[in-house]
């Protein structure tokens, strides 16, 4: 009896003759093409447009703070209570600040409204609610529109102090737009003015 | 004799992808079949996009204005390294995606996906997810045309679920509002991404024991090969440089990573996000839903085991634990399993020498002495007799069960049925010889492809003498035959069979 004869691992019965390693290298890299590096070379290069070329947009976008819905000034408040604060500090030994009084200035804000038309065609009348848990922080407005190239007329008013009679900003603008042109409008902080560019 | 337990046979889909491997084998020899190893060569490309990745990341500008201008950099002046090393990396990206889903959908045809095995199956879709999140990261961290596309379609996804709130998209409609910060978060996400991998495949392997993470070296050659071959065809580039102004134009587009955005001409964001969310907790819950009742557990009997530590050893998916003795029995250790983990295979069965373990449905004693009478039945037969030892999952004659282990044709031969063929322990290899049979004829699943992952290789090691229990140095390896070969191959098997028949002397 014999013990040395090994059974194969290999493919049945009879032990395969053990091809190169170098063809092994060869023909394995060529299933790897077939499965791995076609599929790989063919979809990650597939060329695509999400736009067509006889589109546009325009772009409202950008941050504002609306006005605050009750008239109190935390700036005065401080400074106010500061002087207090002071002069009690020269006569009396025991004092305090009144916190109180300072937290009961509500910081909340108006949303910013923005009506938007293109052409005498509504396209937006949305309200943006201020950031932070207290509403006391910017809004963030941002809406997109897919448009046709050409001459739009684009008419828009902004409200940040929640009287919808009264805007607090507008714009009235006729504006070429390129085919693919993306037109963002915005309010420019600095000349306190919407502008679309 | 009918015997109680039965084996599922391979359905329609599974028996189309057992036959590609099959012409594949004829090709690689199942040693180098890759459809063997795609986890392997899943974690090989996330080496190679990690180390690709560092290389990458030290000449990354992190700002608005200099980062396509330093992609371009190693794109075009740098084009003999950075530009190889910026397009191995988005192919092996490429192939991980492939890799990945391949894995994932063959482990779905083959039926190897439900219970102990859900862990890796919901793991393995956490971690597409991560992986695809992470590449588009990657595009966008380019800063072309396509990254622009994806940063401003990925911020519209992003700020319609309220719970993340980022006015992403104001960053980026115009190049004024866009801080570096953007840059830098972006990178992090795309970092992040092979760090949640990394964690999720080391959840993916937790029950796979002794799990195969490295491709045979032919095969890692093959993959380095692969990936320089399409760096050369068509190295990675990017598209013109992004310009706020305008919307992105027609762009080269991957869309293993990026297939989702054009949905988006057609669904809401939240239609999208619902329509992902659907997609993924279904295919999620697929082992549930098409879960049938699963086999039971193998058993410890307490008072044989002697804590040999065999069987923990042998277990693929580390469903044996070895606790401190329990019951005053002058060993150390015994043995512990954990049901959930169990996948009913029965290798340790085949491990214990100690008549310790035994499946409900096929006990010990109920399969030696199923051995036993078929090796008698066929001992009077006429000429060479031979006993087979079948594994369920690898290729066995229809019918064979009903038949009490007969083949039409094969009148000198019995087939005993195991539900892996790791169950045959070495003593029963002993039983046929002892009981006047001429050769024993052992067929198993495809070698590499062992359905309970390992028990294929284990029973070699015990037979060539190198993995305990061995099987007895006395018994003529001569007399003993062997065929690894898939559930679409029964002819092959039969044909193996015959010829071993014919030459036993
Ligand atoms: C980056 C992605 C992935 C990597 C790196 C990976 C890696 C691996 C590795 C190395 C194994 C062990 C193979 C063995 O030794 O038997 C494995 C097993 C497994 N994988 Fe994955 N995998 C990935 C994705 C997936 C996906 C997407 C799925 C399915 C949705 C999946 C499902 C499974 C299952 C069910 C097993 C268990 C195998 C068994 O119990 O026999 N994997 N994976
Ligand atoms: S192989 Fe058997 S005897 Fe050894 S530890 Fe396992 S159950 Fe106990
Ligand atoms: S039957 Fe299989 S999975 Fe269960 S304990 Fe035994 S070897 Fe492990």
């Amino acid at each position: 009896m014999s013990d040395k004869k090994n059974v194969s691992a290999g493919e049945g019965t009879k032990k395969p003759k053990k091809p190169l390693e170098i063809i092994s290298f060869i023909r394995v890299t060529a299933v790897l093409i077939v499965f791995i590096g076609l599929p790989v070379l063919i979809l990650s290069n597939i060329s695509y447009s999400f736009y067509s070329p006889q589109e546009s947009a325009i772009k409202v976008a950008f941050q504002h703070t609306g006005k605050r819905i009750v008239d109190c000034d935390e700036k005065d408040l401080i400074k106010e209570e500061g002087k207090r604060y002071r002069e009690l500090l020269k006569t009396e030994k025991r004092i305090s600040m009144n916190m109180g009084k300072l937290a009961g200035c509500p910081r909340e804000r108006f949303p910013v409204v923005v009506d938007l038309s293109i052409d005498g065609r509504t396209m937006l009348d949305r309200a943006y609610k201020p950031k932070g848990i207290k509403r006391d922080m910017a809004s963030y407005i941002y809406d997109d529109f897919i448009i046709s190239p050409g001459v739009h007329r684009i008419a828009v008013a902004m409200y940040d102090s929640g009287n919808k009679n009264k805007a607090d900003a507008t714009l009235d603008e006729t504006v070429d737009i390129k085919p693919g042109d993306v037109k963002v409008l915005r309010f420019d902080d600095a000349s306190n003015k919407l502008v679309v560019e | 004799m009918e015997r109680a337990k039965t084996y599922r046979k391979p359905g329609v889909t599974e028996r189309l992808w057992l036959g590609l491997e099959k012409v594949l084998n004829l090709l690689t020899t199942s040693a180098y079949n890759p459809f063997y190893y795609l986890g392997a060569i899943s974690i090989f490309f996330l080496w190679i996009i990690f180390i690709t990745g560092i290389y990458l990341f030290v000449f990354y500008s992190i700002s608005a204005a200099g980062a396509y201008n330093s992609v371009q950099y190693l794109t075009v002046n740098q084009w003999y390294l950075g530009g190889v090393i910026r397009s191995l990396h988005r192919y092996a990206s490429g192939g991980l995606v492939i890799a990945a889903l391949t894995h994932g959908l063959r482990h779905y045809v083959l039926d190897r996906y439900k219970h102990w095995r859900w862990v890796s199956w919901v793991t393995g879709i956490g971690m597409v997810l991560v992986i695809i999140v992470g590449g588009i990261f990657g595009y966008a961290l380019v800063w072309d045309q396509r990254a622009q596309f994806i940063a401003i379609s990925l911020s519209k996804m992003i700020e319609s679920v309220p719970v993340f709130g980022m006015p992403m998209s104001i960053s980026f409609a115009r190049i004024e509002n866009l801080a570096d910060q953007v840059f830098y978060l972006l990178l992090a996400v795309h970092f992040f991404a092979i760090i949640a991998v990394t964690v999720l495949v080391m959840i993916h392997l937790g029950r796979v024991a002794k799990s195969v993470i490295n491709p045979p070296k032919v095969m890692a050659y093959g993959l380095v090969a692969v990936l320089f071959l399409l760096s050369f065809l068509r190295p990675a580039v990017s598209s013109g440089p992004a310009n706020l102004k305008a919307l992105p134009q027609a762009m080269p587009f991957d869309w293993l990573y990026m297939f989702m955005f054009p949905l988006m001409r057609y669904m809401t964001e939240h239609e999208l996000w619902l329509f992902i969310v659907a997609l993924v907790l279904i295919v999620s819950i697929i082992p549930w839903l098409t879960a049938e009742k699963k086999n039971p557990e193998v058993q410890v009997t307490k008072e044989n085991c002697t804590g040999c530590e065999l069987c923990r050893e042998d277990c693929p998916y580390g469903a044996i634990q070895m606790i401190k003795r329990t019951d005053g029995m002058p060993y150390e250790l015994e043995a512990v399993v954990v049901n959930k983990r169990c996948a009913s295979c029965g290798i340790c069965m085949g491990a214990c020498d100690y008549k310790a373990l035994n499946l409900p449905d096929l006990t010990e004693d109920a399969l030696k002495a199923e051995i036993e009478r078929l090796s008698t039945e066929l001992a009077g037969a006429q000429g060479k007799k031979v006993v087979v030892f079948n594994c369920a999952k690898g290729a066995w004659p229809d019918g064979v069960l009903e038949a009490g282990g007969r083949v039409k044709g094969f009148d000198w031969a019995r087939i005993v049925t195991l539900q892996c063929i790791g169950m045959l322990q070495p003593s029963m290899l002993s039983i046929p010889f002892e009981n006047g049979i001429d050769g024993v004829f052992i067929s198993g699943c495809r070698m590499g492809d062992c359905s309970f992952r390992s028990g294929n290789e284990w029973l070699v090691g015990r037979i060539n003498g190198y993995r305990t229990p061995v099987v007895k140095k006395s018994l003529d390896r001569s007399r003993i035959g062997t065929a690894w070969l898939s559930a679409v191959e029964k002819d092959a098997m039969l044909k193996e069979l015959g010829q071993f028949h014919k030459n036993l002397k």
